[in-house]
């Protein structure tokens, strides 16, 4: 009734308040949205096994994300929730001394986030559905998949998400707002306009050395996720980077205004000169107000880039190793003869029954189904290889392991090799259409097809 | 007569202890029903203080306020909301006016909040618009409305609830001559006809001498008191100025 009066015409009134608030929500709803919708967008695709392995881990990946967003999101929401009521001090003076009790302001404020949160759920899935489809066919694209069958695709799933998560959001957002009205004292409110916005100096000794220790801790960052990420061994390794990055980028911008500010100060014919100080008193004045703001939009800036990069590098080299390693159409595999080992494999994950099928051979596991081979495939060959662990990299690189070793420091130099007779390789050759080796007694030869792998091999 | 205010031997200080202000040092006085005080004095001498914890916007460090036998420095939550809602009114300098409703809105809030049905409440509101001439700006927002016009749907605003008492803080002062004079002229309306009770808080010598008694203060402490009487407002502005002449010249604005 009233209440909702009230709030509907601030919504309407401040609504150029809200723009920005309101867009970033919108946005904010349809990345996760979007985010979370890949995975029905995706089974419809007609995608090699392979990639729908990449892609499944992408849209973990992604899901992880997602709630990393929405945890920034929710600062956003809760930082830019305090501004505008900042900027309304006065209003809820007046509120106060028309006699209308805390409860009922709380009221108000709740009334007017929820309009604006169902507002712009009901606007963010929209545009997230509509964005999802020009996702599904950007990925289509990038894993290169049949989109014969493309339909337009609603997931039940992510909205049902979005919509708790935001929910969730909102709720915090309630609470704090009906925590800090419940906190605010009458004097202060109406008082609060008249005030002059409080220049705080910072200490320029403090500042300087809160700028040093960030700037050294940011550039550690950056290098242990860059150049050295071969020391990052566990997850908790990430993590504890990420959060040095975080806070280091923070702290940069907290320091930074005051330092600059200063040294600009200390050149007396530079600060004069002109409108120097005016322009440099606002700019520095601007950093100060807006650290967390600014900070948040790095942040998420560098968070986008980098995924945006690492799916299109994955993609890149998985498609160059997907031609390169597997010029046949199909590759069948079995692992065979586990029965000797059978608690290894056991504990591999294997279970009892491909245990004991494993004495088969590929083509007797097909006739096992009564699948036909030749019917469908015009060449093919079945080829042998053995693993033990009598023979690892270890002993083929034979003398040159230390200096290897030394080179290549994240190989695993147990793995067992994989040991393929000669006239075995010579049918492969034979159907890749390359060269055909012979061997005498007593000789070897080592095929490889990574570059690195093929860089080690020379040197041994 | 009744007695509607009594502030008895009020205190405010701010500060700690090496730099103690007194804003109010030991004030008291009575305001009796249907009265018209106008509280003067220079910046700084606390009256501006003296209004506000009256109007419970501030509290005092010691002493006691009774509104109609009730003390009010003791209000608290509810019974402080139903205080404020029923038996205050405010009038400020700067209006506080909601820019996001129109006039009538606006005084329609200050009855909304007290459950006061809609017929009765456009029938007050179209009542106290032809008092103080504002019928046609009752559809407007404040934006649109120039200083006299918003000061007077501010004053429809305070006065609609039939509070006990109304306090007005420097209400002309953002107001140019004729506003003024018709805003006071709309007081002494209010105060004959409605038989408002109104302290108003005022550096400006003019404003005060339409006021039945002028209080001074000067440092936190009531300099002097001074009665209309059966005195013009002419002569009574006189006299007002004698006495601002009197306190010293940090008043150089009352003329």
């Amino acid at each position: 009734m009233m209440l909702c009066k009230i709030s509907l015409k601030n919504i309407k009134k401040s609504i150029k308040d809200y723009a920005i608030y309101f867009f970033t929500l919108i946005l904010g709803v349809a990345i996760f949205y979007i985010f979370n919708a890949l995975d029905s967008q995706t089974i419809m695709m007609n995608v090699s096994s392979y990639s729908q392995k990449l892609i499944e881990l992408g849209i973990q990946m992604l899901s992880t994300v997602s709630i990393f967003v929405s945890f920034i999101l929710g600062a956003l929401i809760i930082y830019a929730s305090r501004f505008l009521m900042k900027r309304r001090n006065k209003e809820f003076a007046i509120y106060l001394l028309l006699g209308m009790s805390k409860r009922k302001i709380s009221m108000i404020l709740f009334l007017e986030t929820l309009f604006i949160g169902i507002l712009s759920l009901i606007i963010g899935i929209s545009v997230g559905i509509v964005l999802s489809q020009l996702m599904s066919i950007l990925i289509a694209n990038m894993f290169e998949a049949n989109l014969d069958k493309f339909t337009f695709v609603f997931s039940y799933k992510a909205c049902i998400k979005s919509v708790i998560y935001f929910c969730l959001m909102y709720a915090i957002v309630m609470f704090f707002n009906t925590f800090s009205v419940n906190k605010c004292k009458l004097i202060d409110l109406l008082n609060a306009t008249k005030k002059s916005e409080k220049i705080k100096l910072k200490n320029p000794y403090i500042c300087i050395i809160i700028f040093i220790i960030s700037s050294v801790v940011l550039a550690r960052a950056y290098y242990l996720v860059t150049a050295g990420y071969n020391q990052l061994q566990e997850p908790k390794d990430i993590l504890l980077v990420i959060f040095m990055g975080i806070i280091s980028t923070f702290s940069i911008f907290y320091s930074l205004s005051g330092l600059v500010l200063r040294i600009a100060m200390s050149i007396k014919k530079f600060y004069y000169k002109k409108l120097n100080c005016f322009t440099l008193r606002q700019f520095s004045n601007k950093i100060n107000t807006t650290v967390v703001s600014t900070s948040i939009i790095c942040l998420m800036l560098f968070i986008t880039i980098t995924l945006l990069s690492t799916c299109l590098t994955m993609k890149d080299s998985m498609n160059a190793n997907l031609n390169m390693l597997s010029p046949a159409d199909i590759f069948l595999t079995s692992t065979m003869n586990m029965e000797k080992d059978y608690n290894t494999y056991k504990n591999k994950g294997y279970n009892d029954n491909q245990i004991k099928n494993s004495s088969l051979g590929v083509f007797d596991t097909l006739e096992v189904f009564d699948f036909n081979l030749h019917q469908y495939l015009k060449e093919y060959v079945e080829i042998n290889n053995y693993r033990t662990s009598q023979l690892t990299m270890n002993h083929t690189l034979g003398s040159k392991l230390e200096e290897i070793r030394k080179n290549f420091p994240f190989l695993n130099y147990d793995t067992p090799e994989i040991i393929m007779k000669i006239s075995d390789y010579n049918k492969v050759a034979n159907l890749y259409k390359i060269n055909q080796y012979n061997l005498k007694d007593d000789e070897y030869i080592i095929v490889s097809d990574f570059k690195s792998m093929i860089e080690v091999r020379n040197i041994a | 007569m009744d007695t509607i205010l009594k502030v008895d031997q009020i205190e405010k200080y701010y500060g700690n202890n090496s730099s103690l202000t007194k804003a109010i040092d030991n004030i008291s006085f009575e305001v009796e029903k249907q009265e018209f005080i106008a509280i003067m004095g220079a910046s700084g001498s606390g009256k501006t203080t003296l209004l506000n914890v009256i109007s419970t916007i501030d509290k005092v460090t010691s002493g006691k306020i009774y509104v109609g036998g009730n003390d009010i420095t003791k209000l608290k939550g509810n019974n402080l909301n139903k205080f404020r809602r029923e038996e205050l009114g405010f009038i400020f300098q700067d209006f506080n006016l909601l820019d996001t409703l129109t006039a009538y809105e606006n005084i329609a809030l200050a009855l909304a909040i007290q459950n006061i049905k809609t017929n009765e409440i456009e029938k007050r509101i179209k009542k106290i618009a032809t008092d103080l001439n504002i019928n046609d700006t009752l559809d407007k927002y404040p934006y649109q409305l120039s200083g006299g016009q918003k000061q007077r749907v501010a004053s429809a605003r305070a006065i609609i609830t039939n509070p006990k008492l109304i306090l007005a803080d420097e209400p002309t002062g953002a107001l140019d001559s004729k506003s003024s004079k018709m805003l006071l002229e709309s007081f002494l309306q209010l105060n004959q006809k409605m038989e408002a009770t109104i302290l108003m808080v005022t550096h400006d010598a003019f404003t005060a001498s339409y006021a039945k008694r002028v209080i001074f203060i000067k440092d936190g402490k009531i300099f002097k008191e001074i009665y209309k009487g059966n005195d013009t407002r002419k002569e009574f502005f006189d006299k007002i100025i004698d006495v601002v002449t009197l306190i010293g010249g940090s008043l150089n604005d009352a003329l």
